[in-house]
């Protein structure tokens, strides 16, 4: 993201209040202040932002840490990287722009994975027809929270390890 | 190892070390780059979010973390696309 996009967020619309309101009014203070990072996709003929995603850093942790600890399981937090935020402009929705801006995603937090340590990539859908898209592409939704989604970095590793060989 | 070899590694290894430090002891210098590496940092640690799970969706994490790797179709197919942007 940069400075430029925050005019251009003005016009940005999903459909959804609270992510339009994010990206005009938060998302840059956010990546300028490393909260977040906030990569958009231009669409240079109109000048507009086409769709958006947020990734930080964050840690899946047991619920109950005492129990994990009385049932011997030493295992600490586990490092992960959360898609915070996602949005596809009305204008663009239903173009397969969606499934590129994950894939980005996956590529930036790829990179990240080099340099620290990462295992695996959460989102929480904002709905069940979110969650269907995010399936659609290898996503796991959580046992008991359909909502909340969660891929290895390991499967994206291979995939693409897969994509690339001849 | 050769005192020539041994002198030769020596020289590149302080060569090396001057260099790490010389850059640190200007990135120290600058003080806006001082103050924006202490806020990034400070902003990162401080928004870093706990994604708490209960038992079963902690179980069912941590049988997929020690699973072999595994390549997901849809995906490899993703990473085979081109991007409007490529």
């Amino acid at each position: 993201m940069e400075q430029g996009d925050i005019y251009r967020a003005q016009r940005f619309d999903c459909g959804v209040v609270v992510l339009n309101d994010w990206l005009q009014k938060h998302a840059w203070p956010s990546h300028q202040g490393g909260g977040a990072r906030v990569y958009v996709a231009v669409e240079t003929a109109q000048d507009l932002i086409a769709a958006y995603f947020c990734l930080s850093a964050a840690q899946a942790d047991h619920a109950v840490v005492p129990l994990r600890v009385s049932q011997g399981m030493g295992q600490s937090p586990i490092p992960v990287v959360l898609i915070g935020r996602f949005g596809v402009d009305t204008r663009f929705q239903g173009s397969g722009l969606g499934r590129f801006m994950v894939r980005h995603a996956f590529e930036e937090t790829l990179k990240t994975a080099q340099w620290i340590g990462v295992r695996a990539v959460m989102i929480d859908a904002k709905d069940q027809d979110a969650a269907n898209f995010y399936e659609s592409l290898g996503f796991t939704a959580s046992v008991n929270n359909p909502l909340r989604l969660f891929i290895m970095i390991k499967d994206v590793k291979r995939s693409l390890a897969v994509a690339a060989a001849p | 190892m050769s005192r020539g070899k041994a002198a030769a590694v020596f020289t590149l290894t302080r060569d090396a070390t001057e260099r790490t430090v010389k850059i640190a002891r200007d990135a120290m210098r600058n003080p806006k780059e001082q103050k924006d590496t202490t806020r990034d940092a400070g902003s990162a640690f401080s928004t870093s979010e706990t994604l708490v799970l209960d038992e079963r969706a902690w179980e069912e994490f941590v049988a997929a973390l020690e699973s072999p790797p595994r390549e997901i179709p849809q995906l490899v197919e993703l990473f085979r696309a081109k991007a409007p942007w490529d």
